[in-house]
């Protein structure tokens, strides 16, 4: 068989395991969503893309190009965060399947593998990418505003500008599952900042989005109809609420000319995302459990020498398993509670006891620091460190293949779901403890009934992703997302823990308690659902 | 005590085929052996009296309490091994089962002795420290086993349990279901007809779904008296026989190949009754017939 078979074989496989999944089809009904709101009405309550003043919003009129180019941008944004979490399982599926292990026995090569899958995960975006681009075409003829069809006018943008960035994406998910420091949670959180400061800091140097070249020749199409557009700022992406009395001006933008040197610049795009495929080849395994460093996660019967690992035969002990008495068994809340939290604490033996003294050093930092510090630094940061705890919340026994023992126990939903739901909100208020003592001792009352709110938030958000997804890692990016934007870009509404100021006097606390009870409550149905089966 | 399974069908949502069909069956202390061909339906009907799937249809009593309605009535009293399990790989076996002691309803003291003895037991006192993550296939067999009897339940559910276990332990293993099977009800599935040989004192046997025999040892053994036949043929007529014949031995001598075959009547001119007739020879021939006990 030839490497271009063995690629071909790898990228196909890669596509066909993501594509028939039930998962899969919510993503494809949530990319008509996103492609319906990224074309917002003439009345519609917020906007997407366009020039706005207090008195006028200037937006291209809805043709081809207008509408081709504009969902190609948000697309193209959204989905270089999104994607990302939609393929970056492909090296994983291979190893927690054991399928990985035949691979590794075949003479195929490393980069063979890793740029095989990363055409996988392209492929899977790409088909991402062409439902967004028929939901535009629909949504010209749904607006309505100008009915013929261009169809060059209306592609070009998804396959010039938005099918390059998705090989990237593509590439940098096989890159992360491949070094090992990146694999998990860790890769999950710190690709949203990779993606929170890529864009805006590339800007200058490549325009990756391609938002750069489309807004200046739209912007030069409407100030030629409208030159006052020039003091205007622009909008490109969710801007809610379109103040009373302001109008609409339209102009005809009939799109941008491909140029050669257009073309060569997303060339080089598709040639970095090779050279990122290929570079993961180098740090590839090949499902070696050896070269891992800490504990192997896969299943020691197929991936580890059991010559090495079963103890010398032993003589049997005679023992004698004696009966039980009743008062043995009494199913205390106690038990169940300590043993969550022991579980919890054994999730990263590499942290270790290291993650106690952490939590000691910010109980101590949040007393002894000042005020300011406490609530404007070391607030925010306590809700970010334990964000990989918090997200196994829900997830273990999917991840480790213990759903049959744990829900064939009696008291799974009155005892295990409570014992794990305080075992989250124990790490809040280990991490952010100091912070609420502090809080407490300088009279703060409103401040500190906030913080409990969110200490109590951040967990049931978690145990509700987790329960229903069954994966850590949409808590994992969507937290990271919500804490980024929220408490420490002073977003009002998303600040869950009260640290914006005028947050806490504005009553968003209580928006946050409301929705704790809510995530519980689903978290709880969703628990049901797999218990009671 | 008393398990009692009432017209039990099960259909998974896509299958056409239910997995299980009208089945029903009444336990009692002792020993079942299921045996089954793949796909018989033996693990449906084990998670199903273990809480962990409903059945579509029908009932299942536990003491008389119905358990699709209450299931803790049965969790409660309850050791299960399913056949794929997993562990938590950074925990060792003492904060393993520790865990799952916590789950089962035991505390404390008691919680730590049973350990201790399930540890000997099952012969991983040495390893106890060790993450579970570094266990062999057949190590970690015996954590499962060992989580299974950690509430010493009245009902026990053991799906292939002696898989990866060396001969000693299998043999440690059936003496303790023996033990066990004094005042409760065990639950046996295996592919393994020595162990249920061994173990069982009821055997119950499924295909496609459905229930073909229930009887004792002896009793599946009668249905195949005078109906084994041995004789040596050339090797080339080995295919031959193969595709007419139930064949379940095959054994390769100098002067030729000797089968072993069961069937209805003398397949061979040359072929003789076959002595002793086995556990394995009466599953084959119900399996393949899809006939019982007194079905002729």
């Amino acid at each position: 068989m030839s490497g271009l078979s063995v690629l071909f074989a790898i990228m196909r496989v890669g596509y066909l395991n993501r594509i028939r999944s039930y998962r899969f089809l919510v993503v494809l009904v949530l990319c008509i969503v996103t492609g319906y709101v990224f074309v917002p009405a003439p009345g519609a309550n917020y906007v997407t893309l366009g020039w706005g003043s207090s008195t006028v919003f200037y937006r291209g009129v809805y043709n081809s190009a207008w509408i081709g180019s504009m969902v190609a941008l948000l697309t193209g944004m959204f989905l270089a965060l999104f994607g990302f979490y939609v393929v970056n399982d492909a090296v994983k599926l291979d190893e927690t399947t054991g399928v990985g292990q035949v691979i590794a026995t075949t003479p195929m090569g490393n980069h063979i593998y890793t740029l095989g899958n990363a055409l996988g995960n392209f492929l899977v975006l790409g088909t991402m990418v062409f439902i967004v681009f028929l939901t535009a075409l629909g949504m010209q003829l749904v607006r309505g505003e100008i009915l013929s069809v261009d169809l060059w006018a209306l592609s070009t943008p998804f396959l010039v500008l938005v099918l390059p960035l998705m090989f990237l994406v593509a590439a940098v998910a096989v890159l992360f599952e491949t070094v090992t420091p990146l694999k998990g949670g860790v890769g999950n959180i710190l690709y949203v900042f990779m993606w929170l400061f890529s864009l805006p800091l590339l800007s200058e140097v490549y325009d990756l989005v391609g938002n750069n070249m489309i807004i200046s020749s739209m912007g030069a199409a409407g100030e030629a109809v409208f030159p006052e557009m020039r003091d205007v700022g622009f909008i490109l992406g969710y801007s809610w609420g379109f103040p009373e009395g302001r109008t609409l001006a339209t102009f005809t933008w009939t799109g941008i000319q491909w140029t050669f040197e257009i073309l060569r610049t997303r060339l080089v795009l598709i040639g970095v995302a090779m050279g990122i495929a290929l570079l993961a080849s180098l740090r590839f395994n090949r499902f070696d459990p050896s070269s891992e460093t800490g504990r192997p996660s896969v299943s020691p019967s197929i991936g580890i020498d059991v010559e090495n690992h079963t103890p010398p035969a032993t003589p049997l002990v005679d023992v004698e398993l004696q009966p039980l008495g009743e008062e043995a068994v009494s199913f205390g809340f106690g038990s169940m509670l300590l043993a969550e939290c022991s579980l919890m604490l054994r999730e990263f033996p590499s942290i270790g006891s290291m993650g106690l003294l952490g939590a000691a050093a910010m109980i101590i930092a949040g007393i002894v620091l000042p005020e300011g510090l406490t609530k404007g630094v070391l607030l925010p940061v306590a809700w970010l460190v334990p964000v990989l705890y918090w997200s196994r919340l829900g997830t273990r026994e999917a991840r480790h293949g213990t759903k049959q023992l744990v829900f064939s126990s009696a008291g799974v939903l009155v005892r295990q779901f409570w014992a794990m739901w305080l075992t989250g909100v124990i790490i809040s208020l280990a991490s952010g403890g100091g912070v609420m003592l502090s809080l407490g001792m300088s009279g703060d009352m409103a401040g500190l009934v906030a913080v409990i709110v969110g200490a109590l938030f951040v967990p049931s958000l978690a145990l509700f992703m987790g329960v229903w997804t069954g994966s850590s890692k949409t808590f994992e990016f969507l937290y990271t997302l919500l804490w980024y934007i929220g408490p420490m870009n002073g977003v009002m509404s998303l600040d869950f823990i009260g640290v914006v100021p005028g947050s806490v006097e504005a009553g968003v606390w209580l928006w946050y308690l409301g929705a704790t009870v809510i995530l519980v409550g689903l978290a709880f149905i969703g628990r049901k659902l797999q218990v009671q089966n | 005590m008393s398990l009692n399974i009432q017209h039990v069908t099960k259909q998974y949502k896509g299958n056409r085929t239910p997995a299980l069909t009208d089945f029903s069956i009444d336990l009692e202390p002792g020993i079942l052996g299921l045996l089954g061909p793949n796909g018989a339906g033996k693990s449906t009907l084990m998670r199903i009296i273990a809480t962990i799937t409903k059945p579509t249809q029908g009932t299942v009593l536990w003491n008389g309490v119905d358990i699709c309605k209450k299931p803790d009535s049965i969790r409660k009293e309850l050791g299960y091994l399913p056949q794929d399990f997993g562990v938590y790989p950074n925990l060792n076996a003492d904060e393993f089962l520790m865990y799952m002691a916590a789950l089962r309803g035991v505390d404390g003291k008691a919680a730590r002795e049973r350990i201790d003895d399930l540890l000997a037991f099952v012969n991983l006192l040495e390893a106890r420290k060790r993450p579970l993550g570094e266990y062999s296939g057949g190590m970690k067999q015996r954590i499962g086993i060992a989580q299974a009897l950690l509430n010493d339940p009245q009902i026990l559910i053991v799906d292939e349990p002696t898989v990866g276990l060396d001969p000693e332990g299998r043999v440690r293993f059936r003496h303790l279901l023996a033990e066990l099977a004094g005042d409760r009800v065990v639950i046996l599935s295996t592919h393994i007809v020595s162990d249920v040989e061994a173990a069982a004192s009821d055997i119950a046997i499924l295909n496609r779904g459905s229930l073909v025999t229930r009887s004792s040892p002896e009793e599946l053994l009668r249905t195949v008296e005078g109906k084994v036949w041995e004789w040596v043929i050339h090797s080339d007529e080995l295919i031959a026989v193969k595709q007419k014949h139930l064949l379940s031995s095959v054994i390769r001598h100098s002067d030729g190949v000797h089968v072993r075959v069961v069937a209805d009547e003398r397949p061979d001119l040359e072929a003789q009754q076959g002595l002793n007739p086995t556990l394995e020879e009466a599953y084959l021939y119900c399996v393949s017939s899809n006939r019982g006990v007194g079905m002729g």
